[in-house]
């Protein structure tokens, strides 16, 4: 049910200095960018590799869900976003198993619909689960 | 050169209590686990497609794992990837002055590995592995 991991968010306060290092370190390369998805208050940033990406995430506005974290967890590794199938199935497989799993709603990559289950439930990990159509 | 995520690791209290979620609840199986003295861990590999998720359960209080559960709990603690030949991309990075832990690869869960200094990219601790096979 859980097949891969689709992507890892990378929180960060300068999106154009984090994606020059990852460039120059690594040869990761931004394929592309995009500014305020879905209306938020984020930049981001898409680094393919192997059958992942790796999304760099800068908040732009002082409020939000994810400015708000973002506070008080600093720059780094942020969450991981696993593929799965079926996100309803997936979402009422978990909540079945105990786990708290936010309601599925559309992702910032066209065509995605996402699911969060809450760091208390995955060992202080913010996973994201991702279905793509 | 970077050919894929090889694998996230989950910094935990308990490697039997992670498992319970991540083997058990996901379904991902492990795929190799150990005690690596030299890094103060019990750990544990779970395939998840063509990467894995690293479980990481400190020795003791004073070993780098320790501290980071110390410092911020449980979550995500590094980001590994995979690379044909660490020590050709060690003597690149030494090259471009960036940031290290490990001035020499060494043998690590995943196989012949180093770690980049967080500082090199904006928080974000770096493994990258070399498989044995």
């Amino acid at each position: 049910m859980f097949k891969r991991i689709d992507h890892v968010v990378i929180a960060t306060e300068d999106i154009a200095d984090a994606t020059a290092k990852w460039e120059r370190n690594l040869g990761l390369k931004a394929t592309e960018r995009v500014s305020r998805p879905l209306g938020s208050g984020f930049e981001v940033a898409r680094l393919p590799v192997g059958d992942a990406f790796i999304e760099l995430v800068q908040p732009v506005e002082e409020t939000g869900r994810f400015a708000e974290q973002f506070r008080e967890r600093g720059e780094g590794l942020f969450s991981i976003s696993i593929e799965v199938d079926d996100l309803d199935a997936a979402v009422g497989y978990l909540r079945g198993k105990g786990a708290r799993v936010s309601a599925p709603e559309p992702g910032i990559w066209p065509g995605s619909r996402v699911a969060r289950i809450s760091q208390s439930s995955a060992h202080g990990v913010s996973v994201q689960l991702i279905e793509r159509r | 050169m970077i050919e894929k995520i090889h694998h996230v690791g989950i910094a935990v209290h308990s490697l039997d209590e992670a498992l319970k979620f991540y083997s058990e609840t996901l379904g991902l199986p492990v795929q190799a686990s150990a005690t690596v003295e030299e890094q103060g861990v019990r750990a544990a590999l779970l395939t998840i497609g063509q990467s894995e998720i690293e479980l990481l359960e400190p020795l003791s209080a004073e070993s780098p794992v320790g501290k980071f559960l110390e410092r911020k709990g449980e979550g995500l603690h590094h980001i590994c990837f995979q690379t044909p030949d660490v020590g050709a991309e060690l003597e690149g990075l030494k090259a471009k002055g960036v940031e290290l832990v490990d001035q020499q690869p060494r043998k690590g869960l995943a196989g012949m590995i180093c770690f980049l200094h967080p500082k090199a990219s904006r928080g974000v601790l770096v493994e990258l592995a070399t498989p044995i096979d």
